[in-house]
C-alpha cells in the first residue's frame, strides 16, 4: 500500500573502501524508477573512505557523515536522520546490490496491505572458494534461513530481521527511535522485536538480492559468537517478555554450559579439546562429529559471552528464574470463513490480531495460534495456513462428497448471518 | 585389539553406519517408497510386460483398455500437471475402469488428491515463485543414436518455456546424428570429439549461453512443462544443481523391469532441497540422476567443471553425474530435487545391455568414491564403500544366493560387485587416457 516517491539508502562502513566503492559502483548501476539518495555513514575510518565517496559524487547523490567509532547502530541511526527521503534502505558496506535492487524493495512495499511494513532482501554469501566443512556449512546455513523466510505463510520473527539489507519507512523508524546504540550486535533483532510490538508487516523478497561478500573465518564467528551472548544478555534486559526465546533461556545446553563457562580455566580447556575433536572429524570427513564440536566450542563461547555481560553466574541463574507473566495473556479472536476468503483476509489486516481462531458456519476449523514471539496476523497468513494445515477440517466442514463432485466450484455457504468477530 | 585392529578402525572411521541411504547410488532407499501397495508380484510370472499408464486424476477416463497383453499397469497418477504417485496395478482383466484406478489409490493418497483440490479451490499453490525464471539452454549429449535423439528432440520441440538447444555429438562414427539434428530448426549442433560423457557436458557448459543448462540423456523425452518446473526452483546463486523425476517410458521386456526394480530414477514425489547439513554428500545417488538434471553455468567456476575420467564412453563407464553432484555438496552449495521435473526414461531392452548396465554402474560408483578420495582426500568415500557393501551390497548378494523373492538375480549382484572391484584399474586407465591424450594435444 505505501507508494514511496524516493529512496534513501544508508550504508554504515568501517574501513573497508575497496568494498565500499564495489558497492557504490553496484548502486549507480540501478535502474533508476525513483530518485534515490545515498547516505553513507563513515564510522571511525582511518582509510580512503572519504575519497572513495568524494568519487561519486557525480554520478550519484551521495552524502558522507563522518562519526568517531560508535558503532554500526549509531552510523545507522545517524544517516536516518539526516535522510530526506521516506523509504530507508539500509545495507552493509559488502552487499553488492543487483540492478534491480531498489525497485525491489519500493515494489515489495507497494504491494504490502499494511502501512508499517518491513521488506526483508535476500544476500546469498559470496565465499571464498575454500574447501572445508566451516565454508560449506556456512554457505547452507544462510541458504537454508532465507528458505525458511521464504516458506509460504510465514509469521516472521525477529530473527528474520538482517540489518544488512532490509528497508521500512522513515516515519516508522523514527517512531521506534532507531536502533538501540548500546548493542553492537543483534541490533537488528533488538529493533525486530519492538517492530513485531509495533504490529509492523514483514515480507521476504527475493529479487531485492545483494550479493554479501564476506571473508569471515572460524576464528571470527567464536569472537562473533561472545558479542552475540553480550548482546543477547543486553536484549534479556531491555525485553524480559522476549527473554524466553533467547538461547541461552531456551537451550538446555547452553543452560548446561553456563555452568562450565563460570568455571576458571576449564572453558580454555574444553575449547582446545572440541578444536582438536573438530580437526580429527574433518579430516576423517565425520561431518556430524565436526559440526557437534564446532557448536560446543560456539556455545561455550556464547555462554561466555553472556557470563561477561551479566557479571557472573548467579546474576544469570537469577535472570532464568520464571518471572510472573506481566503482559496481558494474548487471545484469539474468531473469524467466519463462510462470507468468503477475501472477506476475512481483509478483516485480518485490519484486525492484526495476535491469533485467529477459524470457523466455517458452527464448524471449528483451526487455530491460527497466538504468539508474541512472531509478528501479528494479516491477510496473508490465511491461504497457506488453510492449505497446509486446515484443508481436511475445511473439507470435513464443507463435506467431501460436494468437493468431489464440484471440485471447482466454491464450497455452499453454511451460515445466514452475517460474518461475526468476538473476542472469548 | 591390537594395533592392525586400530589401523583398520582408523582406516573404516567410527563403524557406526547409518543406512537411511544406502549406497553411493541410493538404489535400495528407492525400493522403500517405489511401490506404496506392494503387490506379490515377487512370486509372479516376472516376464510378463507391464503397461507404463499417466493418469490425470483431474480428469480421470472413463476406462482404460488395450491392456490385454500385460499383467501389470505402472501407473503415474498426476493432479493437473503435478506427479503424485505411481502405483503397480494388478491388472484383472484387458482394460481398467475409473473405480480401479481410484481404488489402486489408497487412503493416503486419496488425502493427497483432496488436499491437491483444496489447493484448487483456494487458489493457492506451493510452487516457487518471485523470481523471474532463469535463461536456460537444454543440452543433449549424444553418441550414435539418432532414432533416440529424433525422439528426444521432438519431445524437446513441445516444451513450453523457449530455450537454446544443443545438441553436442560425442566422438560419433557417422554422421546421422549430425543429419536429424539438421531437421529441427534451431537446434546448435556441437561435435565432442573427445570420447566421454563429461567431455560433451563440460563442452555443453562452455557453449550453452543460458545461466542453466538442463541435461538430458538422448533416449529420454521430457514432459512438457519439464524445462519450466527445472528452472523455477534456480531462486538464487547458491543453488548449484536441480534433478527431477524419472519415469520408464516402457517396460515391455524382462530387462527393463528388473532395471527399475533394481536401480529407478524416481526420487519420490515430494520436492526436497539437499544440502551437506541434511545429506551425506558423498550418497549422491539419492539426490538425482545425469538423465534429468539442470547444473547452473557458474558452477563451472565455483567448484569446476565434470570429471572427465569418468562416465560413459571412458573407462569407468559411469559416476560422472553423481561426482559433480557430490562435489557441490561438499562445497556447501544445494542441490534440488522436483518431482514436476518429469521426463520419460527408455531403459535397455536386453539382459545383456541389463548386466553391462550394472557393471558400468559398480565401476562408476567406486570410481567417483576414488577420485574423491584421492583429490580430495576425503576418507569419508572408504566408510561410504564400506557401508555400501556391509548394508546392501552383501546382504542383497546373500538374498539372491538364497533365491529369497524380491532378490535382483544373481548375475546382476555380481555384476555389480565385479564392477566395484574393477573400478581401481578403469579409474588408472581412464586418467592415464587422460592425460595422453592432452599431452599429445599439446604436442
Amino acid at each position: 500500500m505505501p507508494n514511496f516517491s524516493a529512496v534513501s539508502v544508508i550504508i554504515p562502513t568501517h574501513n573497508r573502501a575497496d568494498s565500499l566503492a564495489a558497492v557504490l559502483t553496484h548502486l549507480r548501476d540501478q535502474v533508476r524508477d525513483v530518485p534515490m539518495q545515498v547516505i553513507v555513514v563513515a564510522d571511525g575510518c582511518t582509510d580512503t573512505t572519504e575519497s572513495v565517496v568524494s568519487a561519486f559524487a557525480g554520478s550519484l547523490d551521495c552524502r558522507l557523515i563522518v562519526q568517531a567509532g560508535k558503532g554500526p547502530s549509531c552510523a545507522r541511526n545517524a544517516g536516518a536522520k539526516v535522510a530526506s527521503n521516506d523509504l530507508l534502505i539500509f545495507i552493509d558496506d559488502d552487499i553488492m546490490v543487483c540492478e534491480n535492487f531498489v525497485a525491489a524493495h519500493v515494489k515489495a512495499h507497494k504491494e504490502l496491505p499494511a502501512k508499517n511494513s518491513v521488506v526483508i532482501g535476500y544476500c546469498p554469501p559470496n565465499l571464498p572458494r575454500k574447501r572445508g566443512f566451516y565454508t560449506a556449512y556456512l554457505r547452507q546455513w544462510w541458504e537454508v534461513m532465507f528458505d525458511r523466510m521464504e516458506e509460504p505463510g510465514r509469521r516472521f520473527q525477529y530473527v528474520d530481521l538482517l540489518s544488512g539489507n532490509f528497508s521500512l519507512s522513515k516515519s516508522l523508524f523514527e517512531s521506534l527511535r532507531g536502533f538501540d546504540e548500546e548493542l553492537r550486535c543483534h541490533e537488528d533483532f533488538e529493533l525486530g522485536i519492538r517492530l513485531i510490538k509495533a504490529k509492523a508487516q514483514f515480507a521476504f523478497v527475493r529479487q531485492a538480492m545483494g550479493i554479501h561478500n564476506t571473508v569471515t573465518t572460524e576464528h571470527d564467528s567464536l569472537s562473533r559468537k561472545f558479542e552475540e551472548g553480550r548482546a543477547d544478555w543486553s536484549i534479556a534486559r531491555l525485553h524480559p517478555d522476549q527473554a524466553s526465546s533467547l538461547p541461552f533461556h531456551k537451550s538446555s545446553e547452553c543452560r548446561r554450559t553456563l555452568a562450565v563457562a563460570s568455571l576458571p580455566l576449564i572453558p580454555k580447556i574444553l575449547d582446545a579439546v572440541h578444536r582438536v575433536g573438530a580437526g580429527v572429524a574433518s579430516a576423517l570427513s565425520m561431518r556430524r562429529k565436526w559440526l557437534h564440536r564446532t557448536y560446543s566450542r560456539y556455545n561455550l563461547a556464547y555462554c561466555q559471552g553472556v557470563l561477561a555481560e551479566a557479571g557472573g553466574l548467579k546474576q544469570v541463574k537469577a535472570a532464568l528464574l520464571p518471572a510472573p507473566s506481566s503482559h496481558p495473556c494474548l487471545s484469539n479472536l474468531d473469524y467466519d470463513l463462510a462470507p468468503g476468503l477475501s472477506v476475512v483476509e481483509a478483516q485480518l489486516d485490519v484486525d492484526r490480531p495476535a491469533g485467529a481462531s477459524l470457523w466455517l458456519g458452527e464448524h471449528f476449523v483451526g487455530s491460527m495460534w497466538a504468539d508474541d514471539a512472531v509478528e501479528r496476523l494479516h491477510g496473508g497468513h490465511l491461504r497457506p495456513w488453510l492449505a497446509i494445515n486446515g484443508w481436511h477440517s475445511l473439507l470435513s466442514a464443507g463435506g467431501l462428497e460436494k468437493l468431489g463432485d464440484e471440485h471447482n466450484s466454491r464450497l455452499p455457504s453454511r451460515s445466514t448471518q452475517n460474518a461475526r468477530v468476538r473476542a472469548i | 585389539m591390537g594395533l592392525p585392529g586400530i589401523k583398520f578402525a582408523l582406516i573404516f572411521g567410527i563403524l557406526t553406519s547409518s543406512p537411511a541411504t544406502w549406497g553411493p547410488m541410493g538404489k535400495r532407499y528407492i525400493r522403500a517408497c517405489t511401490y506404496h501397495h506392494g503387490s506379490t508380484r515377487e512370486d509372479e510370472c516376472r516376464h510378463m510386460p507391464t503397461k507404463v499408464l499417466d493418469i490425470d486424476l483431474a480428469s480421470l477416463p472413463a476406462k482404460v483398455s488395450g491392456l490385454s497383453n500385460y499383467t501389470h499397469a505402472l501407473t503415474l497418477f498426476r493432479y493437473r500437471t503435478q506427479p503424485i504417485a505411481r502405483i503397480d496395478i494388478p491388472l484383472r482383466g484387458p482394460s481398467l475402469s475409473r473405480t480401479d484406478l481410484l481404488e489402486s489409490l489408497g487412503p493416503q493418497l486419496l488425502a493427497r488428491m483432496q488436499q491437491l483440490m483444496v489447493w484448487d479451490w483456494l487458489e493457492w499453490t506451493d510452487r516457487p515463485k518471485g523470481t523471474a525464471l532463469p535463461t536456460a539452454s537444454v543440452a543433449i549429449c549424444t553418441r550414435d543414436r539418432p532414432e533416440d535423439l529424433r525422439a528426444c528432440l521432438g519431445g524437446i520441440s513441445r516444451l513450453v518455456t523457449p530455450s537454446e538447444i544443443l545438441v553436442v555429438d560425442n566422438c560419433p562414427s557417422s554422421d546421422a546424428s549430425e543429419e536429424v539434428t539438421r531437421q529441427f530448426k534451431g537446434v546448435r549442433y556441437i561435435r565432442e570429439v573427445r570420447p566421454g560423457l563429461d567431455h560433451a557436458r563440460n563442452s555443453a557448459l562452455e557453449h550453452a549461453t543460458g545461466e542453466v543448462v538442463a541435461f538430458i540423456d538422448d533416449d529420454a523425452t521430457p514432459d512438457p512443462h519439464w524445462l519450466e518446473a527445472l528452472l523455477e526452483n534456480f531462486n538464487g546463486p547458491n543453488v548449484l544443481c536441480v534433478t527431477g523425476l524419472t519415469m520408464p517410458v516402457e517396460l515391455e521386456t524382462s530387462a527393463q523391469e528388473e532395471f527399475e526394480n533394481l536401480s529407478t530414477f524416481s526420487r519420490g514425489f515430494h520436492r526436497r532441497s539437499f544440502s551437506i547439513a541434511n545429506h551425506n554428500p558423498l550418497h549422491a545417488g539419492g539426490v538425482g540422476a545425469g538423465v534429468n538434471m539442470a547444473i547452473r553455468r557458474s558452477a563451472r567456476e565455483l567448484v569446476g567443471g565434470f570429471d572427465n575420467a569418468l562416465d560413459a564412453g571412458t573407462a569407468t563407464q559411469s559416476g560422472g553425474d553423481h561426482e559433480y553432484m557430490s562435489r557441490i555438496l561438499i562445497n556447501g552449495f544445494i542441490v534440488k530435487y522436483e518431482p514436476r521435473a518429469l521426463n520419460w526414461h527408455r531403459h535397455r531392452r536386453t539382459e545383456g545391455e541389463l548386466e553391462k548396465a550394472i557393471y558400468g554402474y559398480g565401476v562408476g560408483a567406486y570410481s567417483s568414491l576414488i577420485r574423491t578420495l584421492l583429490h580430495d582426500r576425503d576418507i569419508g568415500a572408504v566408510r561410504v564403500a564400506y557401508q555400501w557393501f556391509r548394508h546392501d551390497q552383501f546382504p542383497t548378494l546373500m538374498r539372491a544366493l538364497r533365491g529369497k523373492p524380491g532378490a535382483p538375480r544373481l548375475a546382476l549382484c555380481l555384476a555389480e560387485l565385479r564392477g566395484c572391484l574393477k573400478a581401481p584399474v578403469a579409474y588408472w586407465r581412464a586418467t592415464r587416457n587422460l592425460s595422453r591424450a592432452r599431452a599429445s594435444r599439446y604436442a
